[in-house]
């Protein structure tokens, strides 16, 4: 016989037939399953990175923190002064502890200096005997003034702006891990 | 009658599951059957992660991953708990048997070419398992949270930040933050908990489907080429021939192998205990050294030898290289010669990365780049005279800082120079310039000790020689006693500091390459005076003679504005010409005639090409006075060298 009504048997597959997807029962199914898959996907994941990444939204803080009375330090002298990071969860216990090298340079004068190395982030140390400060991990040596006096470290130490407010003394602290 | 019950039993879960069957077929599929105890190492790192997903659970229900009381409850477990200490002992001996293996298993598929068609994607999802591995373990050694692991974390920060553009994103994301808190903690403990596991456990499945899909390779033989489109006959006539059922022909020596495996992790827990938590994990504690386990310390000391400038392309770089390097074995070489004795290069590749990697570990076990602080000062016995002034030298050498980074008589650290002899080697000079003026990695003392303090080093420096000491001629640095080539501005003379014997010299200001550079040029030029006198005497051509002279007034008005120059930034100049430099003005001595003319005017295009570069840097990197000083006189400079040109035509 010529002309049959009926239309031939399709085999099944898997991948739209974006031709008839329009037009086709089978292929519309299809779009509808993998569009409401998306769907559900999407509201699944999206919350679970934005919860996972949430510190990008955050903005970084900068704040002016109290290190100490200004009649404590000597002229001439480092000294190691310890605060918390003011960005810390409440849980963060000891770990939230963080250190600064403050210097009293003279009456009016203070230099604050980062303790992570240039090099590879190691805290130095600073030796007062020979006036430096020196980092355990690969030998790098600054002066007392935060230079670079030997070895790999590409710049000198980073420096908080300080200032006398009040009788105390003050740094201004902010996340110092990023700054190039 | 038990049988009956059991045949009974199974023939009922095949009925209602399917499963049966398919586990039956795994179980007794064939394999090659020359297949030897080479083939261990794959279940033996299965066997390890089963080891450490059940010590792992087991700690997931005593550990609390918050940043204040992570630490405590580490010790509890260690200390308290029943059995805590051995538990943590493995899950630690666990992750490292599991790295050794996968180490085991990449180099045994590489060399018997396992990789080839149709297994290459069995190679790349091992690859990404090694990885991984790599990975889990890291985190791991972080979840301790004591204070190695805090520095870790801000130590990879400050690598990752070495990006260009994505470099502080970077730091975010692995300190969850702009520092490390307790929420760095609680994404690696989630990494190291949830998200790592899953993706081993999901490749570890894909995996071993894989290697039941293409079947155990044979062990290689040389001549036997692997090609596409007989491979799968080859494969399938070998197991007809030889093939013997997986269970239990293959699988005995997996599982005698696991035994010894657990047994081993078992007993180096018991053995060795947990890794010690020495400190807090409180960042406000500065005497910190951090450094990775024993599996990274490779890396830590390939990052420690790195020349500083190329830091940053190989903290970016060498993990890309890593990757890329690992997943092209299958695309650049899937047919072919599977055997290693057919397959030079890769021999000669896994020698070279193992016998690297083991050069690499020791250096990192020896850390000589690190300066040691716990050194204890040099004791009288070793300074072996009473004399003041060279004990109070050794004072200075062992307060000052010089300990960390010397060794005198066995006490002091590697980071420079063994000083035990020094005296036999450097002159007072050369040690007090070397004291004052620094190196690449030694900082210039000028604005760190008095004129007292490095007279006193000095000297008891120049007292260190094998054989007992002999305090040498020390009169270099005594008033009226000045030798014939060392001028009365580069002696430092205590008795003429006016103040207090504690009044510091000038702090030099100057960057220790520039310092480097000056003394390079100051050395050139006493060179080329030398040159110049001895040419004039010697030359035989008129022009040369001229030229010489030439050499000798400008260069010498040279070097006297340069002395002048450095002694105002408090910079002493060497005294003297170097070895080098000696024997070029002996060799030239020993020719006469138009050889001697032609290899003068060689010389003074070569020095002076080079003092161009040496001048040009200067000008453009140098500072102050003596910035301008170069620019002035390497017009000079050109015009010697082309003068010299011209003559050598």
């Amino acid at each position: 016989m010529c002309c049959s009504d009926e239309q031939p048997k399709e085999e099944p597959k898997v991948a739209i037939n974006w031709s008839t997807v329009l037009i086709s029962r089978t292929e519309f199914l299809k779009l509808v399953s993998v569009v409401c898959s998306g769907f559900i996907g999407m509201i699944v994941a999206i919350p679970a990175i934005g919860f996972a990444f949430e510190y990008f939204l955050v903005p970084s803080r900068e704040d002016w923190i109290k290190v100490g009375e200004l009649e404590k330090f000597e002229p001439g002298k480092t000294v190691a002064v310890v605060f918390r990071d003011t960005t810390g969860l409440p849980w963060d216990g000891d770990c939230a502890k963080r250190t600064a090298w403050l210097r009293r340079v003279d009456e009016g004068n203070f230099e604050a200096f980062a303790v992570n190395c240039t090099h590879l982030g190691c805290p130095v140390r600073w030796e007062a005997g020979a006036e430096l400060f020196m980092c355990p991990c690969h030998g790098g040596v600054y002066y007392s003034d935060g230079s670079v006096a030997g070895g790999p470290p590409p710049r000198p130490l980073h420096r908080y702006p300080t200032r006398i407010a009040k009788g105390q003394v003050e740094i201004k602290v902010g996340p110092v891990l990023t700054e190039g | 009658m038990a049988n009956k019950v059991i045949d009974k039993a199974l023939e009922w879960l095949e009925d209602r599951t399917g499963l049966v069957k398919p586990f039956i077929h795994m179980m007794l599929h064939p394999v090659p059957g020359k297949s030897t105890w080479a083939y261990v190492f794959g279940t033996a790192i299965m066997t390890s992660f089963i080891v450490q997903l059940a010590s792992g659970v087991a700690l997931s229900t005593l550990y609390v991953p918050s940043g204040s009381q992570a630490w405590e409850s580490i010790k509890w477990i260690t200390e308290q708990v029943p059995f805590g200490s051995w538990l943590r002992a493995t899950h630690y001996f666990g992750a490292s048997a599991m790295i050794i293996f996968v180490g085991a298993h990449a180099i045994r598929t590489y060399l018997f070419g396992s990789f080839k068609f149709p297994r290459e994607l069995n190679w790349i999802t091992g690859v990404f398992l090694l990885f991984l591995t790599v990975a889990i373990a890291f985190t791991g050694q972080v979840l301790r949270w004591d204070q190695t692991a805090v520095w870790t974390i801000a130590v990879g920060a400050e690598q990752a930040l070495r990006a260009p553009f994505v470099g502080p994103m970077l730091v975010r994301v692995l300190c969850s933050g702009d520092n490390v808190s307790s929420a760095s903690l609680s994404h690696f403990f989630a990494m190291h908990v949830f998200i790592f596991p899953a993706l081993l456990v999901a490749l570890i499945g894909f995996h071993v489907w894989l290697v039941l899909h293409h079947g155990i390779s044979e062990p290689p033989k040389a001549g036997k080429i692997v090609k596409r489109e007989t491979y799968r006959e080859e494969y399938q006539e070998l197991l007809k021939k030889e093939g013997v059922a997986f269970w239990p022909h293959a699988a005995w020596r997996d599982a005698v192998f696991s035994t010894l495996v657990v047994l081993g992790i078992c007993a180096c827990a018991l053995y060795f205990g947990p890794p010690v938590i020495e400190n807090p994990p409180d960042p406000s504690l500065i005497n910190a050294e951090p450094k990775p386990d024993w599996y990274l310390t490779w890396y830590f000391a390939l990052l420690a030898l790195v020349p500083a400038q190329f830091e940053d392309w190989f903290i970016l770089l060498f993990p890309v290289f890593l990757v890329v390097g690992m997943l092209t074995p299958p695309f650049i070489s899937n047919t072919g010669e599977r055997s290693a004795r057919r397959r030079p290069w890769a021999v000669a590749i896994v020698v070279v990365v193992v016998g690297s990697v083991l050069a690499l570990w020791q250096e990192g076990v020896n850390e000589y780049w690190t300066p040691r602080f716990e050194a204890t000062p040099v004791p009288k016995t070793a300074i072996g005279t009473t004399d003041s002034d060279i004990e109070k030298g050794a004072k200075v050498f062992n307060d000052r800082g010089c300990l960390y980074c010397h060794v005198i008589s066995g006490h002091g650290g590697r980071r420079g120079p063994d000083l035990t002899d020094v005296g036999e080697r450097l002159s007072p000079d050369q040690i007090t310039i070397r004291i004052v003026n620094g190196g690449v990695n030694m900082p210039a003392y000028a604005g760190n000790m008095s004129a007292e303090e490095l007279k006193q080093v000095t000297k008891f420096l120049e007292s260190r020689r094998p054989h007992g000491l002999k305090t040498g001629p020390s009169t270099h640095l005594l008033k009226g006693t000045v030798p014939v080539d060392l001028r009365p501005e580069q002696v430092i003379d205590s008795s003429e500091v006016s103040g207090s014997p504690a009044q510091k010299l000038p702090k030099l200001d100057l960057a220790p390459a520039e310092i480097a550079r000056i003394a390079a040029i100051a050395q050139d030029g006493m060179t080329e005076v030398r040159l110049g006198k001895l040419a004039e005497s010697k030359a035989s051509d008129p022009e040369v003679k001229k030229l010489a002279s030439l050499m000798v007034t400008e260069h010498s008005a040279a070097n006297e504005q340069l002395k002048e120059l450095a002694a105002g930034v408090g910079l002493i100049l060497p005294p003297d010409i170097n070895n080098e430099q000696k024997a070029l003005i002996d060799g030239l001595s020993e020719l006469s005639g138009s050889d001697f003319d032609k290899r003068y005017v060689e010389v003074l295009m070569d020095a002076h090409m080079h003092a161009i570069t040496v001048f040009e840097t200067e000008v453009k990197e140098g500072t102050g006075s003596l910035r301008d000083w170069a620019k002035n006189v390497l017009r000079t400079i050109k015009r010697h060298h082309h003068a010299a040109m011209s003559l050598s035509k």
